[in-house]
């Protein structure tokens, strides 16, 4: 597990948030500390708010109450490009531009970087090189992001937030719509840049995912975290049942030692 | 800058300087090229020195402004809306330009010159935001059908204005027939200057907000998420949109399809970067509308055809084409 470092950049800090979406309450006074330099799940039924969560830390969606930190600084207060250069976001349903090349779409990361005027430095063309090559997406370089396959245009999304070069990552399902073995892929990308030390927030649909390759869980129900740890203290059939309303059983990966969630599926 | 970067600004340059040259010496009274490059260094009394630089210089400059413009303008809808037929005529803006015009020299009797392009940005403001809240109505921006049929709506029910304006005024009506057309005709140097300082500065900001427009075409959130202020930056992009298709109007009348046209001509060559796009169609508009007037002063010489005609008989077939492919 993570060692909790105090000093390392990328520190979130939620306190009482509160956010309403049209009549609901999508969330009702989140407390969260997202722990730096490694990669916390979001999980929870669909409706529970993880999304919703996501969405106000990325200043998509704005809090009716309560406050987000970011370092010790008040996200609020931040100008977007500011906080642009402390997070960078894959949503869940980007549009893929028409036409765009790999390489130009990763280029787009550089934009929180350059001012009205834009000027171009090798240290954009240093971020750009280095996030191609850690998404292993140097190759489609001059291609057209509508002729790759889905694994291969969300390693170049990926790449794009990298090029951002930010502390922080956050991450909406960038899992769901693909293969298994992508899936595990993507997962494994994200679980390398965390160890790397970015600080990775993502929402995830698949609760086995989550436990295989998060360092910390956080499962929430109806607009309010119930519980937050790592996988093995929150893979727990009791908080399951509960949680997501599944009667399963949890065992452990015989090669990882990581708990698995076991649905009981006999009649 | 690479050889790759200045090929297509070369080629574009070319084609411009043909354009305007094949302009300024075609026409009803041809004046040879060398009596044009003599008529523009050093003026001169005789007859084809005044023809070029009292009549077609005005003309052509005003040709270059209105095509850029109106092709900076359709480019730039097309990037805030994500919308492929996002255009000034299309969404409602020329018909409201127009009416502006009409009523306030009608009603109103505000004929001055230097009203024109304020009352035409008063217009074009209106009609884009009638278009925009019978789009709200019908349910939101789904579909990229949606605003067209608002702006079709709208623009009947104004179009239908400025008729009715005309037929109560049929003085003023014979003066307005042609420039509701959309043409060039007529055009002076006074207006030409009155008007450029708004269509440069609309070209600049348009040149400015490229960037944003790139990033939006990734969807809201992304551009959030690479922090570009998206409301804030749509809104900055109908002012110069207004400033645009207000300057165009205001040189040209309301000439139909230009913003189409143009920019997804462009696309084919420049693709879908708004840093390259717009440039791009800000130079293809002025050679455009250059083309396109003076095969509209030369068809059927000594009469014209108005240059909106032709732009319109051109984008038509462009609208139907890009339906198909999107569609």
């Amino acid at each position: 597990m993570v060692e909790i470092a105090p000093d390392k950049p990328g520190r979130i800090t939620v306190r009482g948030l509160g956010v309403r979406r049209g009549e609901t309450q999508a969330l009702r006074g989140v407390d969260l500390d997202i722990v730096p330099g490694a990669m916390t799940a979001l999980v929870g039924r669909n409706g529970c708010g993880k999304s919703t969560l996501l969405k106000t830390i990325a200043r998509i969606l704005r809090p009716e109450t309560g406050e987000i930190e970011v370092d010790g600084t008040t996200l609020a207060r931040l100008s977007p490009r500011a906080a642009a250069q402390r997070m960078a976001l894959l949503p869940q349903s980007p549009i893929l531009p028409e036409g765009m090349r790999v390489r130009d779409l990763v280029a787009q990361g550089r934009h929180p970087h350059r001012g009205l005027v834009r000027h171009w430095s090798p240290e954009d063309d240093a971020a750009i090189d280095a996030a191609m090559a850690a998404t292993d997406t140097v190759q489609f370089a001059d291609r057209r992001l509508e002729a790759l396959s889905g694994g291969q245009r969300q390693r170049c999304w990926i790449a794009m937030t990298l090029a951002q070069d930010t502390p922080i990552l956050l991450l909406d399902e960038p899992t769901t719509y693909l293969d298994l073995s992508v899936q595990l892929e993507i997962m494994g990308l994200l679980a390398r840049l965390a160890r790397k030390g970015r600080t990775i927030l993502v929402v995830l649909h698949e609760l086995n995912l989550a436990a295989a390759f998060a360092d910390r869980i956080v499962m929430m129900r109806d607009g309010q975290i119930d519980a937050e740890g790592p996988p093995s203290e929150v893979l727990t059939a009791p908080l399951l049942q509960r949680v997501f309303g599944l009667d399963a059983r949890i065992i452990a990966d015989p090669d990882t030692g990581r708990p698995v969630c076991l649905p009981r599926t006999a009649a | 800058m690479s050889i790759r970067a200045l090929l297509p600004v070369a080629v574009l340059s070319v084609l411009l300087i043909g354009a305007l040259a094949w302009h300024l010496g075609a026409g009803a009274h041809a004046v040879p090229p060398r009596a044009v490059i003599s008529a523009l260094l050093s003026g001169g009394e005789s007859y084809d020195a005044a023809v070029i630089a009292g009549i077609r210089l005005p003309r052509a400059l005003g040709a270059m402004l209105a095509g850029a413009s109106l092709s900076a303008a359709g480019a730039l809808m097309q990037g805030a809306t994500r919308n492929p037929l996002a255009e000034p005529g299309l969404f409602g803006l020329l018909a409201g330009a127009a009416l502006a015009v009409v009523a306030a020299q009608g009603v109103f009797g505000l004929g001055a010159p230097s009203l024109v392009p304020l009352l035409a940005a008063f217009g074009a403001l209106v009609g884009a935001l009638m278009v925009w809240g019978l789009t709200t109505a019908a349910g939101g921006g789904a579909g990229m059908l949606t605003p067209v049929l608002a702006g079709a709506a709208v623009s009947a029910f104004l179009a239908a204005l400025t008729t009715l304006l005309n037929l109560v005024d049929e003085r003023n009506f014979e003066d307005l027939r042609v420039w509701l057309s959309g043409s060039l005709a007529g055009l002076r140097m006074p207006v030409v200057g009155m008007v450029a300082p708004w269509a440069l500065a609309g070209l600049a900001a348009a040149l400015l907000l490229a960037p944003k427009l790139t990033v939006l075409s990734l969807g809201d959130e992304s551009a959030q998420g690479l922090g570009v202020p998206v409301a804030r930056i749509r809104v900055l992009t109908l002012v110069a949109v207004v400033v645009l298709t207000a300057s165009a109007v205001a040189l040209a009348g309301p000439l139909a399809f230009v913003g189409l046209t143009v920019p997804h001509a462009a696309r084919l060559t420049f693709g879908s970067d708004y840093t390259r796009l717009l440039p791009a169609s800000i130079a293809l508009g002025a050679i455009y509308l250059l083309a396109a007037d003076t095969v509209g002063r030369t068809l059927i010489a000594p009469a014209e055809i108005s240059t909106g005609i032709l732009t319109a008989l051109v984008g038509a077939p462009v609208f139907v084409a890009l339906l198909k492919v999107r569609g």
